[in-house]
């Protein structure tokens, strides 16, 4: 039986200034799978996702994604004023209005990754690391149909490291498709798919 | 709970976090209350006690009324200073973390929203400064027309505060918006609209079109004359309702990102 498609991109062009990023960019992931995008520093990686999430308008392609993204950025663009649990009642009550949040799912994501310690603690005031997991849980805790993740784990201690691929294969377990983009990808064995990102185009390599 | 309730809910926690980023604000704290007070303070202990003849823009009418310079002085701060204030406010309610609201809006925040909460938020501040500033004065001069001086200072707050907006929202750099907004306020609030320069000015005309031009018009009315200066408080609103539009397309502009529509469903 064929699995749903969850996410399909034909195409996708993006250049600037005449400097072709993006040449043609396909890319199509299943329910439930999980897949990685590799490449160098500037190959395109993080242009080819903010095309895909609205922030660039691509020159050319196609795709169609679920509504139900999650989406865990590489740059640090949370509000620095607020404390992690200003961020996280913020982000509950927006998810709210579309979708269930699952408080006890949340909860147990606090406790695994550490942050209950930084609730009143100001994102201002985190260390990169700490920074790095309140990012990801605001991807993950609404268990989205599509999880995307840029550069993901910058900042993770080994053991934080494990947790996080504990709750990816949680998540994906429940049907979530994953793409993760990176730089540097270690444990290549977790990902259903491998691709590399080489002058603008998408390469299977695994 | 329905999905009225919670955007209503949403809307209230975006108010009162913004209502906590301020109050973490220690530098925007002690502006908001401590330059009023010292500007006002220092007209106050260096201005002269002659009289000077100043001219008030009505409708079809230019009045000419004599004034004490003291008075003038601190009518005149008063406004520069407001002014100021208020788009300083506003780059920092605009500019600051908009990349953390769009990172919101892919949340499915609704740029509506988020756009009513910064507003409603905006004009309670313009409010406050408005009621602070106008306390103020009337501690330290007479004026009958109290209630048209404060909405006099809340339409040059708003009229300020979109201008600080706009520059905030289409400037990529706190510093550069934080530049325009001073060199606007200093060479319009700050100069142009001094009684005294534009009363012999040689281009009123185009003094006029200048954003500070009505409300202070309106309430240098307000506070030297009997009358009620209807056609500056409509001009002034007017300039907000125009400035407040451009606004609100920026913001919804940039927040919703040049392609927004591309997120497709299923």
């Amino acid at each position: 039986m064929s699995k749903t498609l969850n996410f399909l991109c034909q195409d996708l062009t993006k250049s600037f200034g005449g400097n072709n990023v993006l040449n043609g960019c396909s890319l199509k992931i299943e329910a439930g799978e999980f897949i990685g995008i590799v490449g160098e520093n500037g190959s395109g990686k993080s242009t080819f996702v903010r095309c895909l999430l609205g922030f660039l308008k691509p020159d050319s392609g196609s795709f169609f994604l679920p509504r139900h993204i999650g989406y865990c950025p590489q740059d640090n663009i949370l509000n620095s004023k607020y404390k992690v649990s200003e961020h996280l009642l913020l982000a509950k009550a927006i998810t709210k209005k579309n979708w269930v949040v699952h408080v006890e799912y949340l909860d147990s994501c606090l406790k695994r990754l550490k942050l209950l310690p930084y609730l009143k603690s100001r994102i201002g005031d985190l260390s990169s690391g700490t920074y790095q997991k309140v990012k990801f849980l605001t991807s993950i805790f609404h268990l989205p149909d599509l999880l995307i993740l840029d550069e993901p784990y910058d900042g993770f201690d080994w053991q934080m490291y494990l947790v996080f691929w504990e709750i990816i294969a949680e998540i994906k377990s429940r049907g979530t498709s994953i793409m993760m983009i990176s730089h540097l990808i270690y444990d290549r064995d977790k990902f259903d798919k491998i691709f590399s990102m080489k002058e603008g185009y998408l390469e299977q390599t695994q | 709970m329905n999905k009225r309730n919670r955007e209503k809910s949403v809307f209230l926690l975006l108010y009162s976090q913004t209502f906590k980023e301020l109050m973490r604000n220690k530098l925007g704290l002690v502006l908001i209350f401590v330059i009023p007070t010292v500007f006002l303070a220092v007209v106050e202990w260096t201005a002269g006690s002659g009289t000077l003849p100043i001219k008030l823009y009505f409708f079809k009418q230019i009045t000419e009324v004599f004034i004490n310079a003291r008075e003038m002085s601190l009518v005149f701060m008063a406004a520069a200073i407001g002014g100021f204030l208020m788009s300083y406010y506003a780059v920092l309610l605009f500019h600051k973390d908009f990349e953390y609201f769009r990172y919101c809006v892919h949340m499915k925040l609704s740029p509506v929203t988020f756009i009513a909460s910064r507003f409603c938020f905006f004009f309670s501040l313009v409010t406050v400064l408005g009621i602070y500033t106008t306390l103020l004065m009337r501690s330290l001069m007479s004026f009958s027309q109290i209630i048209s001086v404060l909405i006099g200072f809340i339409l040059l707050g708003a009229i300020y505060g979109a201008y600080g907006g706009i520059v905030g929202i289409l400037s990529k750099d706190f510093m550069i918006a934080i530049l325009f907004v001073a060199l606007l306020a200093n060479i319009d609030a700050g100069w142009l609209q001094n009684p005294v320069f534009y009363s012999t000015a040689q281009q009123s005309e185009i003094i006029r079109w200048f954003p500070a031009f009505f409300p202070c018009q309106f309430i240098f009315s307000s506070i030297f004359s009997e009358k009620t200066n209807l056609w500056a408080a409509l001009m002034s609103l007017l300039y907000a309702s125009a400035l407040f539009g451009i606004l609100f397309l920026s913001v919804r502009y940039k927040i919703k990102g040049v392609y927004h529509g591309y997120h497709s469903k299923k």
